[in-house]
């Protein structure tokens, strides 16, 4: 890479490798983004326009190209900073489907915003701050860098989540997330410090090294195990995992429609991508002692969450639950720990990232003034209105259900022939019964878009009072609504869907050649 | 293994011992003339005028928030300039430019936002 980058010697640059500069350049582009988008923002106040919008779509544009230029060129040592980044094709998948979910919420944003009237230009600066934790997450390879990008991640969705400003409910969930993930940060900080103590490293390769030491000593020294205990808590309460999961439901229904998207997506792939490299790769010596815990985790998980999603009653919620379902599935490709589980969890985030973007895309566009599409009554009789949107809504229901023909059943197939291939065929048997349940609440989901119709009795909204009678004017106030770049979003993110579940070698592929380096 | 922080557990007696001492110590041991100036709350040295519970406009509250951001970055600015010609050169005056720049836009960003308006 530095023949690329053959610099002057007087440039101050040389100082740090360009080689090193190039590794983390979607960071560098995603971040400098952030600042570009603060100053045009103070450039062009007018509320509503689409400068904003636009200049982070380019931005995020150009972060992707950058990270497939870095897959296409992908160099022999991909660790960059002494150890402290990798930009191996590992971090680069979890970039792609990051960045891609970053695109599909910019272009979902401006409408979105207008019809909800909160139309101001830090939501993208926030956004885009966010954005650039996640791609330092997806390549950490240090203790210090992986807090650094976790404590970037989670402030600015702090703000986001309470971006309603005039709604109680944003303004909840904004605090709770606040409070409880300055909470579990501390729970990560301080099984950071432990395993700094008892192997004085902080680099993910030094710690691996010492690990092995003790592994082969057959010495397991329980202040290590707590360590990773403590880390493991911080980071399955971002990946929102059952028994840590309580803010997940409040915040996700709290938090404007659109936030909800991008956090529910983008937080969780950031968040596993330094999940499986740290279990993967990095504690792998000590697998024994973790692979009973994070298999309890992820079975809690899957129970906890499927089953408590039959009784919810808002469709922010059932989707807040069914989050942490499919966390508890991603847990079983960690849990497994060969080769074959970290392509499955990665091959599952990118499916659940065209699923669960397009559940929520839907709620986006149904979102009215006043308040987000949250009630099932709200989705009532969507077929007649909005054939397509309803069409696409069943699929999504279907994907995350995990039926044929979609992403969503290869997710879960590679994840459980995985788990089988390991000799854990408990994990698998509980993801399978566990999915028979979810069922339930997605079909239910279908079942209200297609056959009930509104009675005005137990909806307030007055849109859709009467529906049947003026059913075709309220479809072409809602139509015109929907806007260009948010039907594109919806209908891609069908469309790699049912592609990607007949096809699924297309990423699978990609995914072969993975392994994951720690520095 | 564990026996590696005796030093630590030796340094957490004596911060206990320390702060318990000095509690209970000083009331022991020390001289007490109670008056009516000493009794008062400590308002750099002026008389007190009034309660504290009172109300105070909110803009104090934006103000406090916007000095501890950029006095806490300021702070980076003494070690720099201490190490700046002899270890750092170039690379720290690069470093410490983007660092003053992306300050700055901050600064830019509150000012245009009008939070440094008093009304």
């Amino acid at each position: 890479m530095t023949t690329l980058l053959s610099l002057p010697p007087w440039f101050p640059l040389h100082f740090v490798p360009a080689s090193n500069l190039v590794g983390i350049l979607p960071v560098l582009i995603v971040g400098g983004g952030s600042v570009l988008v603060l100053l045009a923002d103070l450039a062009v106040p007018r509320r509503g326009n689409l400068v904003l919008p636009v200049i982070s779509g380019v931005v995020v544009l150009g972060a992707l190209g950058t990270a497939v230029g870095q897959w296409i060129l992908n160099a022999t040592n991909p660790v960059v900073f002494n150890g402290a980044f990798a930009d191996d094709r590992f971090a680069l998948f979890a970039d792609f489907v990051v960045l891609l979910t970053a695109l599909a919420v910019i272009c979902l944003s401006p409408g979105y915003l207008r019809r909800r009237g909160m139309e101001e230009g830090e939501y993208y600066i926030l956004l885009l701050a966010s954005l650039t934790g996640m791609l330092v997450l997806s390549g950490a390879t240090n203790l210090i860098v992986i807090f650094l990008g976790v404590e970037l991640l989670s402030i600015p969705l702090y703000v986001l989540a309470g971006f309603a400003r005039d709604e109680p409910l944003s303004q909840e969930a904004a605090m709770k997330y606040l409070l409880l993930g300055g909470f579990a940060s501390g729970f990560l900080l301080y099984g950071m410090a432990l395993i700094y103590g008892e192997t004085g490293h902080t680099g993910l390769a030094a710690i691996h090294q010492q690990l092995l030491q003790g592994a082969l000593s057959h010495s397991f020294d329980p202040m290590l195990l707590a360590g990773i205990a403590l880390l493991s808590v911080g980071l399955l309460f971002k990946v929102s995992a059952a028994p840590f999961q309580w803010w997940t439901p409040d915040v996700y229904q709290g938090s404007p429609a659109i936030v909800t998207t991008f956090m529910s997506v983008a937080t969780k792939v950031a968040a596993f991508a330094v999940f499986l490299r740290l279990f993967s790769a990095t504690l792998a010596p000590y697998r024994s002692e973790w692979e009973v815990p994070i298999a309890v985790v992820a079975i809690i998980s899957m129970v906890f969450g499927n089953l408590v999603a039959v009784a919810q009653t808002s469709v922010k919620r059932v989707l807040a639950y069914s989050g942490i379902a499919q966390a508890g599935y991603i847990l079983i490709g960690v849990a497994v720990g060969s080769p074959d589980g970290t392509q499955a969890a990665l091959y599952y985030l990118a499916a659940y990232a065209f699923m669960n973007t397009g559940a929520f895309a839907v709620l986006t566009i149904l979102s009215q003034r006043g308040e987000d599409c949250d009630r099932y009554s709200q989705l009532a009789g969507l077929w007649r209105r909005q054939p397509l949107l309803a069409g696409l809504m069943a699929l999504f229901m279907l994907s995350l259900a995990g039926f044929p023909m979609t992403v969503g059943f290869f997710g879960k197939f590679f994840l459980f022939s995985a788990a089988i291939h390991d000799g854990q065929l408990p994990l698998a048997i509980w993801g399978i019964l566990t999915s028979a349940v979810s069922l339930f609440y997605y079909l239910r989901v279908i079942l209200v878009m297609f056959t009930a119709v509104p009675d005005a009795d137990s909806d307030t909204a007055p849109t859709l009072a009467g529906l049947s009678l003026e059913g075709t004017a309220v479809a072409s106030s809602t139509a015109a609504s929907v806007g260009i770049p948010a039907g594109v979003v919806v209908v891609l993110a069908g469309v790699g869907t049912v592609v990607l579940g007949i096809f699924p070698a297309l990423i699978y592929t990609l995914l072969q050649g993975i392994t994951v380096v720690h520095g | 293994m564990l026996f590696d922080y005796l030093p630590l557990l030796v340094f957490l007696v004596m911060v206990a011992a320390l702060g318990v001492g000095l509690t209970f110590g000083i009331p022991l041991l020390g001289p007490r003339h109670p008056s009516t100036a000493k009794g008062l709350p400590y308002e750099c040295g002026i008389v007190p005028a009034e309660t504290a519970r009172r109300r105070f406009s909110v803009t104090f509250y934006l103000t406090a928030m916007l000095f501890i951001v950029f006095d806490v970055e300021a702070i980076f600015l003494y070690p720099w300039a201490v190490l700046v010609r002899s270890t750092l050169h170039i690379f720290g005056l690069v470093e410490m430019t983007i660092f003053i720049a992306l300050l700055a836009v901050a600064l830019l960003y509150v000012w245009r936002k009008g939070a440094l308006e008093w009304d």
